[in-house]
């Protein structure tokens, strides 16, 4: 328990940290100006999501391979953190884009294949509702989700080739891109504050659906009895 | 039990060959009512339908034997193949939209893509495909 509170305490101090780093620690971008700073939040809460559905993805893999039921609350766990962060992104993603673009929203590769899966996770959490077998839901739900996974490049590179308009990549981008070095380290203190958040928020639901397991189970014991 | 992969194969000829079948069908009133020879675009064109109603056909199978599985499947089943199959659609549209073009154009480097969807979904299919039929 102390462990789990201390977790909670050091993800929210560093988030709050990071937002205090992303208004005054790092400088003003000369073009875009102000509105750049959400820049920050918005990709380092991309990387995290993107983290957390690899590794809702491993969970999927290893519950089709070991049949264990931890597996399966790992990867409802994960699907539903990393919409939340999807959800995110795709808030904070058209704030930038309308002052900065001239539009809220446009058809381009990594807009288009980010909505997809977070469209492909919606469906994974509604089809889990609609079975009602908890080992049938489980495998299921696994196999939807090793699909849904496998889609995302194959979504990325059909639409990159179709047209494109997200700025490239400025981290691990070609020559000529990146960040200024103050920018980079609070660039890269988002994304460690938002990875250690999303281990609490993952932590944390992992318990709950552990928990919502140990309940079903007594209920049956219940009714049998 | 026979072996599950050689259903799912059995599954999705069927579909793929009713989906040609329908296309078949629609593409010489799409050609009348859109007023756009066909004819020396259908080699490609028919490559792009083979490969298109392919990827449509892998992913609808693996899919339909989640979605018959659970509650409202009917309803469920568009809603986790459309997402699913957005890089088919995608790609099958623009590369025929290029052959319709009045300077058509073979884009070989969406076909191709269309090629790699279906391996990789019909790989994913083979490798998988025993799970789904479990009892």
């Amino acid at each position: 328990m102390t462990k789990r509170i201390l977790l909670g305490v050091a993800a929210t101090a560093l988030v709050i940290v990071a937002a205090y780093a992303d208004f005054y620690v790092a400088p003003t971008e000369r073009t875009m100006g102000l509105i750049q700073r959400i820049f920050y939040f918005h990709a380092a809460t991309a990387w995290a999501g993107e983290m957390v559905f690899f590794v809702c993805f491993v969970a999927n893999l290893m519950y089709v391979w070991k049949r264990e039921q931890k597996y399966d609350w790992l990867g409802v766990t994960c699907a539903e953190v990393g919409v939340a962060c999807i959800t995110i992104v795709l808030i904070t993603g058209p704030i930038w884009a309308k002052p900065v673009w001239g539009i809220y929203w446009t058809w381009d590769a990594r807009l288009t294949s980010t909505f997809v899966l977070w469209l492909l996770y919606i469906s994974y959490l509604l089809l889990r509702t609609l079975i009602e077998e908890p080992s049938r839901r489980a495998l299921l739900s696994a196999l939807f989700g090793i699909f849904a996974f496998l889609d995302v490049p194959l979504v990325f590179f059909s639409i990159r080739w179709w047209r494109t308009q997200h700025p490239a990549p400025v981290i691990m981008g070609g020559q000529g891109s990146g960040l200024d070095p103050t920018m980079k380290k609070v660039f890269y203190f988002n994304v460690l504050a938002m990875h250690i958040f999303c281990a609490f928020l993952i932590v944390e639901r992992y318990i709950l659906e552990k928990l919502r397991h140990d309940v079903d189970l007594l209920q049956r014991e219940a009714e049998v009895q | 039990m026979s072996d599950p992969f050689a259903i799912f194969l059995a599954k999705l000829v069927a579909n793929t060959l009713f989906l040609l079948l329908t296309e078949a069908l629609m593409l010489p009133f799409f050609a009348i009512f859109y007023n756009i020879s066909l004819w020396a675009q259908l080699p490609a064109l028919s490559l792009v339908l083979f490969l298109g109603s392919v990827g449509i056909a892998i992913a609808g199978t693996a899919i339909s034997a989640i979605s018959a599985q659970a509650r409202m499947r009917e309803l469920l089943l568009p809603l986790l193949l459309l997402p699913l199959l957005t890089p088919v659609l995608v790609v099958s549209a623009t590369v025929t939209g290029s052959l319709l073009d009045r300077d058509p154009v073979v884009q070989w480097k969406g076909i191709a893509f269309l090629g790699v969807f279906d391996l990789v979904f019909l790989t994913a299919l083979w490798i998988f495909g025993q799970y789904f039929l479990e009892e």
